[in-house]
């Protein structure tokens, strides 16, 4: 190594000092090699956040596509087996309070059956007015 | 650019910058980390890195920038004391039986004493091989300044050398 200008005294000794110099960074960077290797990390780990991102967004969509709280819920409230067995409850419920009201309902007929039975057809004849017979001339005897 | 050529452009390259780091920080965390976050810096310029022209030299501008902020924000611009040094040294445990260990720990305080910028002009050209044309255009200087820099940094080495040598403390 070309070491001119310095102090021809020193110059062993200090072509010697570089040599351990340089010694002692080799082996210290020989010992943390292998932790210098960032571009290599970096390459790769760049699709760890892109995972997340992705992770996250499936997360919220799911939540806002089902959610009852969600306001951009898409998905039926009810499945259409839920309506069917809901509909033939209320169908079935319907029938039985059909068939009840009918029921009344022939009871009612029956009363007014009943009520037309009691209720005169023909108008009642009154009562014969003592007052007006002595009052006329043809039930006078002769 | 791929990762490969992205890779086979940066890895050989990447001893050299972490030793660049690791003598302007002096510790292996803080270089590590100056690296990693260069290596970041590149790869995201990956497209545009072909046109920067030189990488090498690009690279040391990009890290020495770097390394000086940080040591701005530590606020580390201060005095190595020998002790500091010596911890260094027992911590790494690289000099081993070496007999003029206490002369090159005094080279080693005389270089972390010197100013940032004549450090790493320094370190550019002892250590990492850079022309005097490379180095002047990273530091955004002359040549002529680069070379007086360079001469005048050694100069310091060596004053502080022979001044601890008199003093009876160095085994020269």
């Amino acid at each position: 190594m070309e070491q001119e200008h310095f102090d021809p005294d020193f110059q062993e000794i200090y072509e010697q000092y570089i040599r351990t110099e340089k010694e002692e960074s080799s082996e210290i960077y020989r010992d943390m090699a292998a932790e210098i290797s960032l571009p290599k990390r970096h390459i790769r780990r760049w699709w760890i956040p892109a995972a997340a991102a992705v992770f996250l967004m499936l997360i919220t969509g799911t939540w806002a596509l089902t959610s009852d709280k969600s306001p951009f819920r898409t998905k039926p409230k009810y499945t259409q087996a839920e309506v069917r067995e809901s509909l033939q409850k209320t169908i079935r419920a319907l029938s039985i309070y059909s068939k009840t009201v009918r029921k009344e309902f022939s009871q009612v007929e029956d009363l007014t059956a009943m009520s037309n039975a009691i209720k005169p057809s023909k108008k009642i004849p009154a009562p014969v007015n003592q007052k007006s017979d002595l009052n006329t001339t043809k039930n006078l005897i002769p | 650019m791929h990762q490969k050529a992205f890779l086979d452009l940066i890895e050989p390259l990447k001893p050299r910058l972490f030793g660049f780091a690791f003598r302007m920080l002096r510790s292996r965390e803080d270089a590590k980390d100056a690296l990693q976050e260069l290596m970041m810096k590149l790869w995201n310029n990956r497209n545009t890195l072909e046109t920067k022209g030189n990488i090498k030299t690009y690279c040391f501008t990009v890290l020495y920038h770097d390394c000086i902020d940080r040591l701005r924000k530590q606020n580390r611009f201060r005095l190595v004391t020998g002790s500091d040094l010596m911890e260094i040294r027992d911590s790494t445990a690289v000099e081993k039986d070496f007999e003029n260990s206490d002369l090159i720990r005094q080279i080693r305080v005389a270089m972390d004493n010197l100013p940032p910028k004549q450090k790493v002009i320094l370190e550019l050209r002892d250590f990492q091989d850079f022309d005097y044309e490379e180095i002047a255009k990273m530091m955004d200087m002359t040549v002529n300044a680069v070379r007086v820099t360079v001469a005048r940094s050694r100069a310091s080495i060596s004053e502080k050398m022979k001044k601890e040598i008199s003093y009876g403390t160095g085994t020269f």
